[in-house]
């Protein structure tokens, strides 16, 4: 049993966690009419819910996941996996039905129109009712979690921001505050907003499908399910005192160390590859990451349109071409600073603390 | 392409054959009856919470001194800002007035001179024994329940007011024999 | 919109069945709907009974709190307990009594229905007159009120318009006149009525008497009986009050509380007025009758100390979470923040109460063991707390271990630090001696009060022990080169006896401050004193004869800061004391011989001392290049930094040094994620941890991985488990809470100062002084001659004399039986006033003149004489220059002595009863009661006879002066 535990612990590390769950979902979509089936469904779901019930005897998963902020972030834990089954399966099923030449499942199962009344506003009412009363059980079976008064001498120990922060709580790990708490959430939103105008596919309204936006589909899911949903359950569960890693069966030690030996890429480039003492001019000493940043903006627009993304500069034009690609550049840049950070310890590509300059 | 629309079936389940007769028992008035008792008792909810389950007032029931501190034929005032009492002890015993006049609810002053309470607002005058005897005052000044407590002190209770007028001086409670 | 139909042609085999299976659901078959609308319907209620059932539920969960429980609970206790008084009541009614007057009141009745006709005449008779009085009375007093006008108008008129002022004045006079006459109509009536009430009491009167009368007879059972109805009206009527929503009217369960304007919770950045809502369950805390009953009724233990309405902590001035902590606005059991008092009450609450410790709670509630700390807050000043003998052991341990020395602590800025004085070390001790005493202090002697630094739980191994003695050799060598080597001021004389030195110390006072050997412990503490000067056993293995010689015979002249005082010892009787101490050895301990320094265990602790300000390697070179007397003054003098010992003793360069321990102002409010527990497991509180760090100082560095240099330094002071929790008793009361000054107990600065004066020169050490103190009787036998209590001082001596007393005690002997001496404390004048103000003060004497002039006449001083010689004083009394012929062990005092020294009214008092000021005195009692037993002189006459006394005393015998005569 112990040693189950250790290998889960050791499994959930950030580095491995994240990786294995970007190979699950593009592995799971690659092999899409294996996954999500509901053969699939009837092993997963259920088997979930029992590992958590045997997880439950450990005492310290069973704090974290009975703490009362917690609980709907455990709830997440099983609907984010299901409602992405469940549209999966239907686009999986549909997929088939094109390919049959059969008629879609919206056309042959779900009516042409659906009467705003009754069936629609009589079955917002019925379900007013019972959130309702799912969030009067709730507040009475678990007790708002009210702590000390605050007391600006003694800091909570971790101190977290509400779940739905926790994702970028997560990436003031990687990247500078300022990054992390401001430019990227605000890319976030411009580029829900920049959606509509860069995304010209026509298919795909009204019906379910993954073939025919699989591009659209995978780069959201991506967005949303790893580098938000994950991180946001990593830092909900995963990230004790101080916000150090704790595995899901690991003590919550306050006085667990870790060694964060990070190393700027000047650093690198200077001190270990040259040789050589860090230059004092700080536009000199930072050079080596001004190229690369530049280097990655501007490079792989022009090449990609070349190659890969061939299809997309015809159809957006060069305009939102750019656009869509930058938008992309910039949410690949997450993943990848992260998996600089844990293969060399890399802590900022430009690092000019003197003008709180970092990426 | 004409759309050919398939005939509606002859009855949904669960309505009734008949649609002219109703049944006492509908899903629809279960519904409604229980949708509307979970109004009214969120509602009733609601409104016993604007009512305060405590209060930050001075308490109604208070200590005051000992009996034998109050002189007779005197009225005592210490307790006249903290409590809004007057403690008077005559030949028999003692007896707590309230301070408030019952014309308007102004607070008289005792003049000893002229041994008589008398409301600055419209002239209410009152005796020592709480008795309206000149303005417009309509009745008599109410007095408090006072008791004895076991240790020998005095002990007020303003929840509990008497009368005159309603002949309630005569209950117990309204004056302490001493 | 497909154009096959359902129904048409063969099915294609890949299709996937629809996914809802309800064929009256499929698409072809339903038109627009997606619904039934039965199905709707049935949602909706089945949705919305399941909303009613959690709506009530919610409202059913809200209202069920555990504080109702326990409050029906105690109405229950309550009406059982009124039962059975009233039951005992019913039973002590005096049947027979109540009859026989049932039985008269009856016949009154009779009579009175007999005279029915005639008292209804009286009846109607009486009413009409009252009628006929209230109009008429009506009538004066509104003719009152106009005439009040009219003379207002009249003087008004006198003083601003007088040729007009004269028809206003006869207005005023036919109204006066008219008024006259009706104050006799109503003056008239009042009499009628008066007499017609007469008349029908004689009617009604005997019965409503005799009424009465009965009913005070059962009064005690009727009023128990009404009280069980108030406290129980009846089911229904307690459920309608008490019922969820309704009992918004007048509930007979409330939530009771206690608002403390002048108490505060201290919560960050915010004063919050106390409210504490622990009798909402604590229903009978301020009733004696209920101290047998269970928690949470019972009532509070001491109600006369702490509660109770008279007493001088009231409940409604204090509430109780000032005293017990906890969090006063909680209902809950948990919540509230109770605390078990042991490890069993903490089982058995959590199985009961489902007893959990909320860790949010920064003050949870106080063990009851450590409950005194809380008296700290108010009474801040230097007497001892009343009814709180583990908090004063407390202070006295920091008083006398000197806490403050090495810690900061507020309040204790000026004291003097508590150990000898280091810069003359040379001139007392040997090194081999002190290295011994470093290595282990209570190995010398048990009573040591020198901590141990070495050779605890942190560096005790053997792997320590090299480095151990030669971090001390180097400290003792390190001193002993700074020490200051003035000779001493006098050679001992040779010969002085043991026997006379031991006698000597054991009867002159030495024993009031000092033991020689182990002092006995007591429960009730009655010789702590005795260790306020340092123990005098093994000091023949310590020091010479030629020191202690001259420390006996001027301690200041050794060591100029002591608090040793002056014993005026003859230089024979000091000879003698240094013969005998001298002769006190420990022969385990000299025959023990410290080992030899080890240069490679003393190289270790040079280099890191060597290292900070440079590099290890610098620091090797630096160390090849010394020599070893270099290496010891330098490890030496880092050791004393290290390890503070200018904590407690004055050691030359450290003067101004820093003390090394942390802070300790306001312990009892540190947040507990400050404390390093370590690897102990122990309860994460602040109690436990102190508790733990006293017991053992160096526990917490148990199990982990440390440099020599990084591992706790606080010494081992030895203390018990009884000390322990009165020093933890200490620091969990030094809080942050802000107590304002009017709810503090703050005594007159006279007081307070002279306290202060009385514990830092210990003379409760021989003297009994407001209740407590004498340590030195344990020694002295014969309660005769204990040093007096000092009891009344204030308002026995005059304050002149008193403190020139006080300055200079050996000038007069007082008291010649007495073989213990008054020491010469070198009090200065500001010191000796700050003792006069104090007793005084506690008298309430008059200070600092007082009137000694006496008025008497002829006759009081002959009745005074006759007395004197009636009551013999002069048996044991000297008088002026008539000596009693007896040993001095057997005299009295000096009378003539009384007029300069004595309180002309104190004498009287004396006189009255002698053994109510001093318990066990040999003065004969001549008043019994007050009634004198020396009868004939002034017709025995007490007061009178006092007088006479006094005045004998101090104007015949004693030159004292008499008053004018007026």
């Amino acid at each position: 049993m112990e040693t189950i535990k250790d290998i889960i612990n050791t499994l959930t590390a950030p580095e491995i966690l994240i990786t294995l769950a970007a190979i699950l979902l593009f592995v799971s979509a690659r092999y899409r009419h294996l996954f999500y089936t509901n053969k699939v469904a009837l092993i997963l779901f259920p088997a979930m819910f029992v590992f958590m019930a045997i997880s439950m005897f450990d005492e310290d998963f069973y704090l974290i996941v009975t703490k009362p902020d917690n609980v709907p972030i455990v709830g997440m834990l099983f609907l984010i996996p299901f409602f992405t089954w469940l549209s999966m399966r239907e686009a999986v099923r549909n997929d088939k039905r094109t390919e049959e030449g059969a008629p879609l499942i919206e056309k042959e199962e779900t009516a042409d129109k659906v009467l705003t009344w009754p069936d629609l506003v009589y079955t917002e009412l019925i379900a007013i009712v019972l959130l309702t009363v799912l969030l009067v059980g709730w507040s009475i079976l678990i007790p708002a979690p009210l702590e000390e008064s605050a007391n600006p001498a003694a800091t909570p120990n971790p101190s977290k921001a509400p779940w739905y922060f926790l994702g970028l709580q997560e990436m003031l790990v990687y990247f500078d505050p300022w990054l992390a708490g401001v430019v990227f959430p605000g890319l976030i939103i411009v580029g829900l907003m920049a959606i509509p105008y860069i995304d010209t596919n026509p298919k795909g309204n009204g019906y379910y499908t993954f073939k025919e936006r699989s591009w659209e589909i995978m780069t959201f899911l991506f967005g949303f399910l790893i580098l938000w949903v994950l991180l946001v359950i990593l830092g909900t569960f995963l990230r004790g005192p101080n916000w150090n890693f704790f595995g899901p069966y690991e003590y919550w030690d306050t006085h667990k160390l870790e060694a964060l030996v990070n190393v700027d890429l000047s650093d690198y480039f200077w001190v270990r590859l040259l040789g050589m003492g860090r230059p004092d001019n700080i536009l000199v000493r930072e050079s080596v990451g001004f190229l690369v940043v530049l280097g990655y903006f501007l490079v792989p627009p022009m090449l990609l349109a070349k190659t890969i993304f061939k299809r997309f500069y015809e159809n957006l034009g060069p305009a939102r071409y750019h656009i869509m690609v930058f938008l992309l550049l910039c949410m690949a840049s997450l993943p990848i600073k992260m998996v600089l950070r844990w293969l060399f310890n890399l802590k900022y590509i430009i690092g000019i603390p003197e003008y709180f300059f970092n990426i | 392409m004409s759309k050919v629309n398939p005939p509606r079936p002859a009855a949904k389940r669960g309505e009734p054959a008949d649609a002219g007769r109703r049944s006492f028992f509908s899903w629809m008035s279960l519904a409604w009856v229980s949708f509307t008792a979970s109004m009214l008792a969120a509602g009733t909810a609601t409104a016993r919470f604007m009512f305060p389950n405590v209060l930050f007032e001075p308490p109604l029931t208070f200590r005051a001194g000992r009996p034998e501190e109050l002189q007779v034929g005197i009225v005592d005032e210490r307790f006249k800002d903290s409590n809004q009492v007057w403690l008077v002890r005559d030949g028999g015993g003692i007896y707590a007035l309230s301070t408030t006049c019952t014309h308007l609810g102004c607070t008289p002053n005792w003049l000893s001179a002229e041994q008589k309470f008398k409301c600055p607002c419209h002239g209410s005058g009152f005796y020592i024994t709480g008795i309206n005897f000149e303005g417009p005052a309509p009745r008599p000044l109410e007095r408090f329940a006072i008791d004895l407590a076991d240790d020998g002190q005095l002990v007020i209770d303003k929840g509990r007011k008497f009368q005159q007028e309603k002949g309630q001086w005569e209950l117990p409670g309204a004056y302490l024999e001493f | 919109m497909s154009s096959e139909t359902p129904n048409g042609g063969t099915p294609k085999p890949a299709i996937p069945p629809p996914a809802k299976k309800d064929p009256a659901l499929n698409i072809s078959q339903r038109g627009d709907r997606l619904y039934t609308d039965n199905g709707l319907h049935k949602w909706f209620a089945i949705s919305s009974l399941l909303l009613f059932v959690f709506t009530v539920w919610m409202i059913v969960d809200d209202y069920n709190r555990e504080w109702r429980r326990y409050q029906r609970g105690f109405t229950r206790l309550s009406v059982l307990q009124t039962e059975l008084d009233r039951q005992a009541a019913a039973g002590a009614i005096d049947v027979a009594a109540v009859n026989a007057l049932s039985a008269e009141i009856e016949a009154a009745r009779v009579r009175i229905a007999e005279n029915a006709a005639t008292l209804s005449e009286v009846e109607s008779r009486l009413e009409a007159l009252n009628d006929e009085f209230y109009s008429t009375n009506q009538a004066y007093l509104f003719a009152r009120a106009e005439y009040d006008v009219e003379r207002y108008d009249y003087e008004e008129a006198v003083a601003n318009d007088p040729e007009n002022a004269e028809p206003l004045r006869v207005i005023a006079e036919n109204r006066l006149a008219d008024i006259n006459q009706n104050l006799e109509d109503v003056e008239r009536l009042q009499i009628a009525i008066e007499e017609t009430t007469t008349e029908l009491d004689s009617y009604i009167g005997e019965r409503d008497r005799l009424s009465s009368e009965r009913d005070g007879l059962v009064a005690e059972a009727t009023q128990l009986e009404a009280a069980i109805v108030t406290l129980d009206p009846g089911l229904i009527r307690t459920s309608i009050r008490n019922a969820p929503i309704l009992d918004f009217m007048n509930p007979s369960e409330t939530v009771n509380q206690i608002q403390l304007q002048n108490l505060h919770y201290d919560a960050p950045f915010l004063q919050v007025p106390r409210v504490d809502r622990c009798t909402t369950c604590h229903l009978g805390i301020n009733d004696a009758a209920k101290d047998e009953w269970q928690q949470p009724f019972t009532a509070h233990p001491r109600l006369d100390v702490f509660v109770g309405a008279d007493s001088p902590h009231p409940m409604d001035g204090f509430g109780c979470t000032t005293c017990h902590a906890g969090l006063d606005r909680a209902v809950e059991f948990s919540r509230a923040g109770h605390v078990p008092d042991n490890a069993e009450q903490q089982a058995a609450w959590e199985d009961q109460y489902g007893w959990y410790l909320d860790h949010f709670l920064e003050t949870p509630m106080l063990p009851m063991d450590r409950i005194e700390a809380s008296c700290l807050k108010c009474h801040t000043g230097a007497g001892d707390v009343p009814e709180a003998p583990a908090l004063n052991m407390g202070r006295d341990l920091i008083r006398t271990y000197g806490c403050f020395g090495c810690h900061n602590m507020p309040g204790y800025e000026e004291v003097r630090r508590v150990g000898p004085d280091l810069t003359t070390i040379g001139g007392k001790l040997d090194p081999e001696w002190v290295k011994k005493w470093l290595a282990d202090p209570r190995a010398f002697k048990s009573e040591a009060r020198m901590p141990k630094f070495w050779f605890n739980s942190n560096n005790g191994g053997p792997e320590f022990e090299a480095r151990n003695n030669a971090e001390i050799t180097a400290i003792t060598e390190y001193l002993f080169s700074r020490s200051q080597d003035d000779p001493l001021p006098a050679a001992a004389p040779a010969g002085g006896d043991v026997g006379r030195g031991q006698a000597l110390v054991e009867s002159v006072g030495c024993l009031g401050c000092h033991a020689v050997g182990p002092i006995p412990d007591d429960p009730a503490r009655t010789q702590h004193r005795r260790r306020f000067g340092y123990n005098l056993a093994s000091q023949g293995s310590k020091t010479s004869a030629d020191w202690l010689y001259n420390w006996v015979r001027d301690p200041r002249a050794v060591w100029h800061d002591t608090n040793m005082p002056d014993m005026r010892l003859t230089d024979a009787e000091a000879a003698d004391v240094a013969a005998y101490l001298v002769s006190l050895t420990n022969p385990e301990w000299e025959a023990e011989a410290f080992p030899e320094l080890d240069e490679a265990a003393l190289d270790e602790v040079t280099l890191e001392f060597l290292r900070t300000g440079s590099t290890g390697i610098q620091a090797q070179e630096a160390l090849a290049e010394m020599t070893l007397e270099e290496k010891i003054m330098t490890t030496g003098e880092g050791l004393v930094a290290r390890y503070g010992c200018f904590g407690c003793h004055v050691i030359e360069g450290f003067e101004t040094a820093q003390p090394i321990g942390t802070e300790l102002t306001q312990p009892g409010s540190k947040l507990l994620n400050q404390f390093d527990f370590g690897f102990l497991d122990i309860e994460h509180t602040r109690t436990e941890w102190y508790a733990a760090k006293m017991a053992d100082p160096r526990i917490f560095d148990v199990d982990r991985v440390k440099r020599p240099e990084e591992l706790l330094r606080m010494p081992d002071f030895g203390f018990d488990e009884e000390q322990v929790g009165a020093i933890v008793m200490i620091l969990t009361g030094l809080v942050k809470d802000q107590v304002t000054p009017d709810m503090r107990n703050d005594l007159t600065a006279d007081i307070e100062a002279g306290r202060g004066l009385v514990a830092q020169r210990n003379c409760r050490g021989c003297h009994e002084i407001e209740g407590a103190g004498g340590d030195i009787r344990s020694t002295i036998a014969d309660q005769g001659l204990w040093p007096p209590l000092l009891n009344t001082q204030g308002a026995k001596t005059q304050p002149m004399w008193l403190h020139s007393f006080l300055q200079e005690p050996g000038e007069e002997t007082l008291r010649p039986w007495l073989s213990a001496r008054m020491p010469t404390f070198y009090l200065d004048q500001a010191e000796a006033t700050v003792l006069g103000k104090y007793f005084s003060a506690i008298d309430n004497a008059p200070y600092p003149f007082i009137d000694t002039a006496i008025a008497t006449t002829d006759e009081s001083l002959t009745a005074g004489r006759e007395l004197f010689e009636l009551a013999q004083c002069n048996l044991c009394h000297p008088a002026g220059d008539q000596m009693p012929d007896r040993d001095a062990a057997d005299l009295a005092p000096d009378l003539g002595l009384a007029a300069e020294r004595l309180r002309p009214e104190w004498v009287e008092d004396w006189i009255l009863d002698p053994q109510a000021i001093a318990p066990g005195t040999r003065m004969p009692a001549f008043y019994i009661d007050g009634v004198s037993q020396l009868p004939g002189i002034l017709d025995g006459d007490t007061p009178g006879q006092l007088e006479a006394f006094r005045d004998h005393l101090f104007l015949t015998i004693g030159n004292g002066e008499r008053a004018e005569d007026n």
